[in-house]
């Protein structure tokens, strides 16, 4: 069999230390093959056995987008800053769909694979990671419905919605730092998996998703600011309407985004050599 | 000039004994204080135990040199491989592989039972560090000796055990890493299969790559390597030929035969509220063996000693075979009522007639629990004894294939007419 000739390469193994951040970029771009086999085992399992299939994706947001326009649209009259409820609350639910749904999956990634961890070696971030990475194609599905709102509520987009992949970066950004944190902490900690869900469901509320931020006002409308969601929601559904973007929360965002990340990647790389021993 | 392939220095592993299971609960440290607080404090000290899986280590492996590592079930044959294929670290001492290293501990690891064939050779061959390319131009290699080209769009949930292994397999042999790190694969698949197993493993190793192979199947290690490990308790016993290796193993397999199991090389889990003292083989005269006879009977006899009054719900014998396969396992409960214990010396005897083990060793675990499991003990390889074929009896010479007898009835209920 031919093969090219690898340059030779050399592993040293002993006992790691702590606190050092030893990220090797290049034995992650060696095994990028893993990350895209993975990603791909994700789709091609997730909708076996379904009748509807890929539609998931685009049922959850959708029917939550009708509830909630009959709820906050229909009975509470929510403010949407002058644009039809239903496509105020649908931009804001594709991408919460996509950071919900990246966070159940990459926090449980690792006890999911728990096998893998005990057989094998690879690059333990890449379970977290294409779990993330799996829900951008739900959100690429679930975006054909918004392209059908808008055009039913005459909206016209404008040269703002291309900018429209920079929140949706942030976004995935945020779901893997949170969730290197969530998928470490819940080897040790089982408790994770039931703080997951109850998490999700409070931050959904402390997000601006089906409310804009406009309605918050005093002491909390800083606290909402911190949020770096808000600045992702805000911004993404500022791009999509053509309103133009909101530079200030996006700046917070963004530095929340990458502290959070920086941090959540820490923590993955300081406990991911004792996973097999713990899990 | 002869190239180093593997360096082994002073390697150690430490592992700290949790009291059950690895992982808790935030809460649970605190609740269990609130309701047991001396037994939580009890099992906190015990949670201390240490355990050496490995105690400095050293060896080195030449490029292109097939070493057996060969042992007791937990002499730290799998925990040195998985700190090889850097599953685990080592608490002290370092390893140095030059090559790319391919591990296989585990056949079929990432095997998807819904994607098909085809699609769990990618994966699989993805998880093991092969890239994309190479698996697509090994592609149609690995499905000829795997043997399953009809099946190849099927999922592998619908696959027999033998394709499912033999697929894994195939995958892995296809590597072609410089350095490859095999356990005990050939546990698994029919004899005729484990034959092109052990034939591919030495076309790897003439093709010059560097082999670590664990083993139990002392012909195969004998078959394939030139030099061997013997590893006894977390310690380098003997690193020499081959041949002499497994000899000295064999030799030194029976040091399993010890009737007192408050010797300190057991190791042993679980708060010892009831505790296992000692452990006694008995043969068909009733008499002290290390060895029964196939089909008859023979009765082992357990000593347990408990310090204050306890619930005891479940004593079991497990019987494992040589390569760590629980054969069946008998509870107290089968034929004994008992479960309040008072402090004291409680004596067993527990009888097994007829012997249904076939020729080899068995090996005991005992394990004692309480109510919800709560593990009072638990000695994992507490005794071992050999199965003798019956020299009087029917399969004298013939060895009975299967692993256990169990008596059957035949009847001729027709034959052709007088």
């Amino acid at each position: 069999m031919e093969r090219a000739r690898v340059p030779h390469t050399i592993t040293r193994i002993s006992r790691p230390r702590r606190g050092a951040l030893g990220i090797s970029l290049s034995e992650l771009w060696s095994y990028r093959d893993l990350l895209y086999f993975f990603a791909w085992k994700e789709v091609k399992i997730r909708y076996k056995q379904t009748v509807l299939g890929g539609a998931w994706a685009v049922i959850q947001p959708l029917v939550t987008m009708i509830v909630f326009t009959l709820v906050f649209g229909g009975l509470v009259k929510m403010p949407s800053d002058g644009v039809p409820y239903a496509v105020f609350s649908y931009s804001g639910l594709i991408l919460w769909t996509y950071f919900s749904m990246s966070l159940a999956h990459s926090s449980g990634s690792l006890l999911s694979n728990a096998n893998l961890l005990s057989k094998i070696y690879f690059p333990r971030i890449l379970l977290p990671l294409s779990s993330c990475l799996v829900g951008l194609i739900d959100y690429v599905i679930a975006s054909s419905i918004l392209v059908v709102l808008l055009v039913y509520f005459h909206i016209s987009a404008t040269a703002w919605i291309l900018l429209v992949p920079l929140p949706l970066v942030l976004c995935f950004l945020l779901a893997s730092g949170i969730g290197f944190w969530l998928s470490a902490a819940s080897v040790k900690y089982r408790d994770v998996s039931y703080a997951v869900p109850f998490f999700v469901q409070v931050l959904l509320f402390a997000s601006p998703v089906i409310y804009p931020v406009s309605i918050v006002s005093g002491r909390y409308s800083t606290l909402l600011s911190l949020n770096p969601l808000s600045g992702i929601m805000t911004n993404q559904r500022a791009f999509i309407l053509g309103s133009g973007a909101d530079w200030g929360s996006l700046a917070i965002a963004t530095i929340v985004t990458l502290l959070v990340f920086v941090l959540g990647l820490m923590y993955f790389q300081r406990y991911e050599k004792e996973f097999a021993d713990v899990i | 000039m002869v190239e180093t392939s593997i360096q082994v220095r002073q390697l150690s592993k430490r592992y700290l004994l949790n009291r059950q299971g690895g992982y808790k609960r935030l809460t649970e440290s605190v609740s269990d204080f609130g309701r047991h607080p001396l037994q939580s404090i009890k099992a906190a000290r015990a949670k201390k135990e240490i355990f050496w899986a490995l105690k400095d280590i050293s060896f080195d492996v030449e490029k292109g040199g097939v070493l057996g590592v060969i042992g007791r079930n937990g002499a730290g044959k799998t925990t040195l491989l998985k700190i090889m294929s850097r599953i685990t670290y080592p608490t002290e001492g370092e390893v140095t592989l030059h090559g790319r290293v391919g591990s296989l501990l585990e056949v079929g690891t990432g095997f998807h039972p819904e994607l098909t064939g085809a699609e769990n050779i990618f994966m699989n061959g993805a998880i093991l560090g092969m890239r994309r390319r190479e698996i697509e131009g090994k592609f149609d290699e690995i499905v000829k000796f795997a043997e399953i080209e009809r099946f190849i769009s099927v999922p592998v949930k619908k696959y027999s055990s033998g394709m499912y292994v033999r697929l894994a397999f195939s995958v892995a042999a296809h590597l072609e890493p410089e350095i490859l790190l095999v356990d005990e694969v050939l546990a698994v698949g029919d004899a005729q299969f484990q034959k092109k197993c052990l034939g591919k493993m030495k076309d790897v190793s003439q093709s010059g790559r560097t082999i670590l192979f664990v083993s139990h199947n002392m012909p195969a290690v004998q078959g394939l390597c030139e030099s061997a490990l013997l590893l006894s308790q977390g310690t380098l016993v003997m690193h020499g030929a081959v041949d002499k290796v497994v000899a000295e193993y064999l030799r030194t397999a029976s040091f399993l035969n010890e009737n007192d199991l408050e010797r300190k090389e057991v190791r042993r889990r679980g708060d010892g509220a009831a505790r296992f003292v000692r452990i006694e083989l008995l043969d068909s005269q009733g008499v002290t063996a290390n060895s029964v006879t196939e089909g008859k009977p023979f009765q082992i006899a357990l000593t347990l000693r408990v310090d204050s009054p306890v619930d005891v719900r479940i004593i079991s014998i497990t019987f494992v075979d040589q390569l760590g396969v629980d054969i069946m396992t008998t509870m107290h409960y089968d034929t004994l009522d008992i479960s309040e214990l008072r402090k004291g010396i409680y004596k067993f005897r527990v009888t097994v007639a007829p012997n249904p083990f076939l020729r080899g060793t068995v090996n005991l675990r005992l394990a004692c629990f309480g109510p919800n499991f709560a593990e009072y003990d638990h000695i994992h390889y507490a005794f071992s004894f050999n199965v003798v074929p019956d020299t009087e009896g029917k399969d004298a010479i013939l060895l009975r294939p299967g692993i256990v007898n169990i008596p059957v009835d035949w009847h001729l209920t027709e034959g052709p007419k007088e």
